[in-house]
């Protein structure tokens, strides 16, 4: 991946709310051409980083850190510098077609609007062909223009958020959740759509989500979020052959297999402590099955185990 | 005995069939899991196996009542007998009322003669019953995690101790560890509660886990009914195998093969 051109960064990278810690020290990169996953539960803190990532933050919100983008000069640039970075550099794939198109109005104007506030100038004409283009980049047919946003599938929606998101051209598609509610033939489509686009497209993929096991497998890169700190990051083989982390191990022991043989109790994973509260110690001090003293004085480091890093001063491979 | 049968169950939207003469039987005590893609009929099933919904044609019967052979105020009535826990908990909890009054609150419709008191220590051991400690009762929803809520939701359904409690995608909106809290309770429940359990999902290995019969749904007909790995194994009737085909585990990730 290293070749690859860096079309994210983020070092050092936190954010305060009411100046309470939220996330503190992401160190996180998306290449063109990769898919990268970000797992994290309810209140991991990837609400925080979508929302830093899109410049939603709150007002009241305080930054740490680089958080970069790539420009169409080829230059890196700070999140702050970027006005009008949705939809040009950052395409934004939200969670619930539902809700987050017009019930209203139908796939074509959704479309025509967004293509319409990429390029001013175009004219309706310009705009349906481009419309049509889309539909047919996500795997959709222009029998779906006509249609209001309850007379499609689930997937269909999913993928006109894609087609959506795609309309500016972006050099990152960010995505929340893409597949929490789909089936498992639609998800396994969408995220081959994902797949098709960091590929064929060399755009740089950012799947948020809760599921490791519905999204890591069409990531190439897996991050682990847990209580607003990474703590496992590295290719998607490695970490889900052979998770380092006690959370990430959990996390894998706690989806049942397919077939027998079958765990009498599921695994459920430690709690991390608040971000806020652990700047001197492992967020899992108290909560993880294989602390030892060292875990509630010093932070762990990061280290490079087998292909991924981890913080975690007794990783599984380590013991 | 049945705690729930289905005999020629059909039921048409305008010209489409979306249950076509399905017939089940759910013995006391038995957890059984459904399967089927989106479009199958899975949540037509729910609704008509619940009474929410009368079917065209076919008959249902919950124990040896038929639903629809009793006045609307004695279905009603029958339907304490079953439980429902969907896939988004908050959609079953009141976020204005606390969480012990939410899970009370079938008592207040189905055992009027139960004092204030005696409610409260059936909330008490619902939630013992779920895992959770009593305190809860005094919390409101949305200081609840996913897995919290659902257990909720699942103390709510067994309230009134039903033959028959049917979860529509208990776990498909939770993190895996929130899931697995879930099918950890499951397969407590399913062993010690005595009540029947029909699981709804698409997760095929949620439903393996606690369920050792499975049901196939395919465009509205009951294709398959029979022991789950047995027929994951055989990965027949085709809709099994789509499904068993797009689990995502089947992504080759471009890093394994640098
Ligand atoms: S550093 Fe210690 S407490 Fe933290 S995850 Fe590793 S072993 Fe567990």
């Amino acid at each position: 991946m290293p070749t690859e051109r860096v079309l994210l960064q983020a070092e050092g990278f936190g954010v305060d709310y009411d100046s309470t810690p939220i996330l503190a020290d992401i160190a996180l990169s998306v290449h063109a051409g990769e898919v990268v996953a970000l797992i994290g539960a309810s209140g991991s803190g990837k609400s925080a980083l979508l929302r830093a990532l899109l410049g939603l933050s709150p007002a009241t919100a305080q930054t740490r850190g680089l958080l970069r983008f790539a420009q169409a000069d080829g230059g890196l640039r700070e999140r702050r510098d970027i006005t009008p970075l949705r939809g040009a550099t950052i395409g934004f794939v939200p969670q619930d077609p539902q809700t987050a198109l017009s019930a209203h109005r139908t796939v074509a104007q959704h479309l025509d609007e967004v293509l319409a506030t990429h390029a001013p100038g175009s004219t309706r004409p310009m705009r349906a062909e481009q419309a049509a283009a889309l539909l047919t980049s996500v795997g959709l047919t222009g029998e779906l223009l006509p249609r209001y946003p309850h007379a499609l599938s689930g997937g269909q929606g999913q993928r006109v958020l894609v087609a959506l998101a795609l309309a500016g051209n972006p050099a990152i598609l960010l995505a929340d959740e893409p597949t929490s509610a789909l089936d498992p033939r639609a998800t396994h489509e969408l995220l081959a759509l994902l797949q098709a686009q960091a590929r064929v497209q060399r755009r740089g993929v950012l799947i948020v989500s809760h599921d490791l096991s519905a999204t890591a497998h069409a990531a190439d890169r897996v991050a682990v979020l847990a209580g607003g700190r990474l703590v496992e990051i590295g290719a998607t083989a490695a970490v889900l052959s052979q998770p380092q982390h006690p959370l990430t191990a959990a996390l894998m022991a706690a989806c049942p297999p397919l077939t027998p043989p079958r765990p009498a109790r599921l695994a459920e994973a430690p709690r991390p402590a608040p971000c806020a509260r652990v700047a001197r110690a492992c967020a899992f001090a108290a909560t993880c099955g294989r602390a030892q003293s060292v875990c509630a004085e010093t932070p762990p480091a990061w280290r490079t185990i087998a292909g991924r890093e981890v913080a975690c001063h007794w990783p599984l491979g380590a013991a | 005995m049945s705690v729930l049968s289905l005999a020629a169950v059909s039921v048409q939207r305008g010209s489409r069939a979306l249950l076509a003469e399905v017939s089940l039987e759910v013995a006391a005590g038995e957890t059984v899991g459904l399967v089927g893609e989106s479009g199958a009929g899975k949540s037509t099933l729910v609704r008509v196996a619940l009474g929410l919904e009368r079917p065209h044609s076919g008959t249902v019967r919950w124990g040896i009542d038929d639903p629809w052979a009793l006045s609307t105020a004695a279905r009603r009535a029958a339907r304490a007998r079953l439980g429902a826990v969907f896939q988004q908990p908050a959609a079953s909890l009141n976020p204005r009322r606390l969480i012990g009054a939410s899970i009370g609150e079938p008592l207040l419709a189905h055992a009027r003669a139960l004092s204030a008191r005696e409610r409260q220590d059936r909330v008490a051991a619902a939630l013992a019953q779920v895992g959770l400690p009593g305190q809860f009762a005094a919390r409101w929803p949305d200081a609840l995690s996913g897995g919290e809520a659902q257990r909720v939701a699942l103390a709510r359904a067994l309230i009134l101790k039903p033959a028959l409690v049917i979860l529509d995608e208990p776990t498909s909106a939770l993190d895996a560890s929130a899931a697995a809290s879930v099918l950890n309770l499951m397969g407590e429940l399913t062993r010690e509660s005595g009540t029947a359990f029909v699981i709804v999902s698409h997760d095929l290995a949620a439903v393996a886990y606690v369920a050792r019969r499975c049901l196939v749904l395919e465009a509205g007909r009951l294709v398959a009914d029979g022991e789950t790995d047995a027929l994951y194994a055989s990965a027949t009737p085709p809709a099994l195998s789509r499904l068993l085909a797009a689990r995502t585990e089947r992504f080759v990730p471009l890093s394994a093969t640098r």
